[in-house]
């Protein structure tokens, strides 16, 4: 029976986990999440029981064996098994297989006997457990030790000046005795007694690598182990973030991390504390059990929650695998309301983090990633309810700050307007830089000015207003000024002003709210741009050149009576008395009948003065705030 | 309290009807820049006596001017921010007048 599609759940650290299973295929299988989907659907078992525990425990590999992916995908297409008969198959061909070079570099890499040895007892410890392997071990440690008198020529060989014994006792790492080995290779016709004793070193390591070899090898043909040999034989992984958590736990021998696997995957609740609630052994983002007991979900169990998603357990087991390392900045992942929608904004983020460096441009690089996937998949309704979560780095067992960036509706809706996004996604010029003061104004590129992104800022929910004014003065000043970009910004914050001293929270009007704000940033800015055309028109005829001072500088003093009567007085000048008529009712409706955002509407005009992309200064002085 | 929009589109609908057409396109132009004046000095009883006198000259006859000298009785005195509103709406009217 296909099982359902994957989808998210509401509960963002399952959803992070989902989103990390996919990633986590993808990685290993080159699947995207459109044939997940179709493979989940059509043989869920394969995917759940063969494909993920590989990939899972293929990512954690240190050495990845390039053709393990490929002999699984064969393996497991052609199988007939099902559940724990397809995992022990995958366990005992794939598994092994994949961390065979692993398991024989922590094997070999015990370098001392007493390494092997219980400080307390002085028996083995339970991984080491094999006397022959002791016995090699003891063997090549005696024979390093015997290289204490040809330290000189170690070191030639070897190209390092460190000091290599200490108390007549080596103190070599694996890799150095593998480069060794490549080192001594080319004087195997020389003989003297340093060459002589590094040899049967090396030859006692062989012996020992060959040994461990057969072992893995015998593992993989009989496709198990003895119980007591279950610790030796343990799979070595890690994880920094589930420390003590199952099949990572360090006392965990092979045959109990293949039942760990199985009960994990199963989602068998009552096998484990650590699968039972919904507390911090689950995921290092919850709180735990004992500590916040007060918090009404962490007594809860996690058995409820497995009628609704069989597999809960392998996508928490993910979590981590749903965030991109972005480089000394953290861990950070997008989540959006949808599993596509989310998928592809950080799939893209995922490209595009690569380029950056501090921790300001993450956000306009996730929002250049969100927009990108908005315009190209139309997943318009995607954008309510988003967040940027983000980690610094895993701290032993506590994560360091995580973060929740999300936007009110109201500005989801104003954006996910064509026409609004496109004007906003513009960076506007504010400033001339420094350097670029004496350049001639002809000259001056958009490099040589400070620039703001507007979209960041509305993001951000700053005013845009300020914004604009300054831009509008660099406009005045130095010629670079973007009247579209600037008229629906002035519209935007204009509703935001408005929206601000909205009083009838529970209504129906203030729920309907999101679906007018667009429409009405629109007719804002249909208004203002006509109406800074019309004034563009009979600047002429009232020498508009010489009102865009005065009127400017009434607006940083916040003076409508000055900008209104300035204007007026201009107006009476003009001929073309229809198109006074035209602002002098723009002045009514939008300036003196509005306390609230009366601003924006006498700034759409200084901009119709100015224009666009013109030389506009007239020389007089305006002191910059 | 202060004036509300509704307020000002009828002064400013009356101020159309008694003094957009007074006079000459001169003396309306003189008559606006005087009040404007006016206002920008925020001088209420300068703007009331110019604007008193102009409906006095052009408009004793009109109905409109009576029902726009009781609109402004109801509005007067009044705030600063309030006496702006209602002025421009007065020079807004009389400027609304002259157009084509």
């Amino acid at each position: 029976m296909g099982e359902e599609e994957l989808k998210f759940t509401g509960n963002w650290f399952i959803d992070a986990g989902i989103l990390g299973f996919v990633n986590l295929m993808e990685e290993v299988y080159g699947w995207d999440l459109e044939e997940l989907q179709r493979r989940i659907k059509t043989e869920p078992e394969k995917v759940y029981y063969g494909y993920f525990p590989l990939a899972y425990f293929y990512k954690l590999s240190k050495n990845k064996k390039q053709n393990i992916t490929r002999k699984a995908l064969q393996l497991i297409e052609q199988s007939t098994e099902r559940g724990r008969n397809l995992l022990e198959k995958v366990w005992w061909n794939l598994i092994v297989d994949a961390f065979e070079d692993d398991w024989l570099s922590w094997k070999l890499g015990k370098m001392h006997e007493k390494e092997l040895l219980d400080n307390k007892t002085g028996k083995l410890k339970p991984e080491y457990e094999d006397e022959r392997y002791r016995e090699l071990i003891r063997k090549r440690e005696d024979a390093l030790n015997k290289l204490n008198e040809c330290e000189e020529s170690i070191r030639s060989l070897l190209g390092k000046r460190r000091k290599f014994f200490e108390n007549n006792k080596h103190k070599f790492t694996l890799e150095e005795l593998e480069a060794l080995e490549n080192a001594i290779s080319r004087y195997e016709r020389e003989t003297n007694n340093c060459l002589e004793l590094t040899k049967d070193a090396l030859d006692v390591h062989k012996e020992l690598k060959k040994y461990l070899k057969s072992l893995w090898g015998e593992i993989k043909a009989n496709q198990s182990v003895l119980v007591q040999k279950s610790r030796f034989f343990r799979i070595p992984v890690d994880s920094g973030f589930y420390k003590n958590y199952l099949f990572f736990n360090y006392s965990r021998g092979i045959l109990e991390q293949l039942e760990d696997t199985w009960n994990l995957i199963n989602g068998n609740a009552e096998y484990s504390k650590y699968l039972s609630k919904i507390d911090k052994t689950l995921s290092k983002f919850l709180p735990s059990d004992s500590e916040f007991s007060n918090i009404y979900y962490t007594p809860l169990r996690i058995e409820p929650l497995l009628q609704y998603s069989k597999y809960i357990f392998v996508y928490l087991l993910n979590f981590l695998n749903a965030f991109n390392r972005v480089g000394s900045i953290g861990y950070m992942f997008f989540y959006g309301s949808t599993l596509e929608f989310s998928y592809h904004v950080n799939k893209r983020l995922k490209v595009l983090l690569t380029q950056v460096s501090e921790k300001r441009s993450i956000f306009r690089v996730t929002w250049q990633a969100v927009i990108d996937t908005i315009t190209e998949e139309k997943a318009k309704w995607s954008l309510e309810n988003m967040y940027l979560i983000q980690f610094q780095g895993i701290n032993q067992q506590n994560l360091v700050n995580v973060e929740y960036i999300g936007i009110p509706k109201l500005h989801a809706s104003v954006i996910l307007d064509d026409n609004i996004r496109e004007a906003l996604n513009s960076k506007l010029p504010i400033k001339i830089k420094g350097n670029s003061k004496s350049k001639p104004k002809e000259k001056l590129k958009n490099s040589d000015f400070e620039s703001i992104w507007l979209l960041e800022e509305f993001l951000r929910q700053r005013p845009l207003y300020p914004l604009i004014i300054k831009h509008v003065w660099n406009g005045i000043k130095n010629g670079f000024l973007n009247r579209k970009a600037s008229l629906y910004a002035l519209a935007i914050d204009s509703k935001l002003r408005q929206e601000g001293t909205f009083k009838a929270i529970f209504d129906k009007a203030f729920f309907e709210r999101p679906k007018r704000a667009a429409v009405e940033v629109k007719d804002f800015y249909k208004d203002m741009s006509y109406v800074a055309m019309i004034i563009k028109e009979v600047s002429s005829e009232i020498g508009g050149d010489n009102l865009i001072h005065p009127l400017f500088s009434a607006l940083r003093r916040h003076d409508r009576n000055a900008f209104v009567n300035t204007l007026l007085k201009a107006l009476l000048q003009a001929k073309s008395k229809d198109k006074v008529t035209t602002i002098n009712n723009y002045l009514f409706r939008r300036v003196l009948s509005n306390d609230t955002s009366w601003e924006d509407f006498a700034l759409a005009l200084v901009v119709g003065l100015v224009g666009g992309g013109e030389d506009v200064g007239s020389g007089e002085d305006v002191e910059e705030d | 309290m202060s004036v509300q929009e509704r307020m000002l589109r009828k002064i400013k609908s009356l101020s159309k009807d008694v003094l957009g057409k007074a006079g000459s396109d001169n003396y309306r132009q003189k008559l606006v820049f005087d009040l404007l004046n006016a206002v920008k000095a925020n001088d209420q009883g300068r703007f009331l006596w110019i604007l008193l006198r102009a409906l006095n000259s052009h408009s004793t006859d009109n109905p409109k001017a009576r029902n726009l000298a009781s609109a402004l009785m109801e509005v007067f005195p009044s705030s600063e921010a309030d006496f702006e509103k209602v002025a421009y709406s007065i020079i807004l009217g009389i400027m609304a007048g002259g157009g084509s």
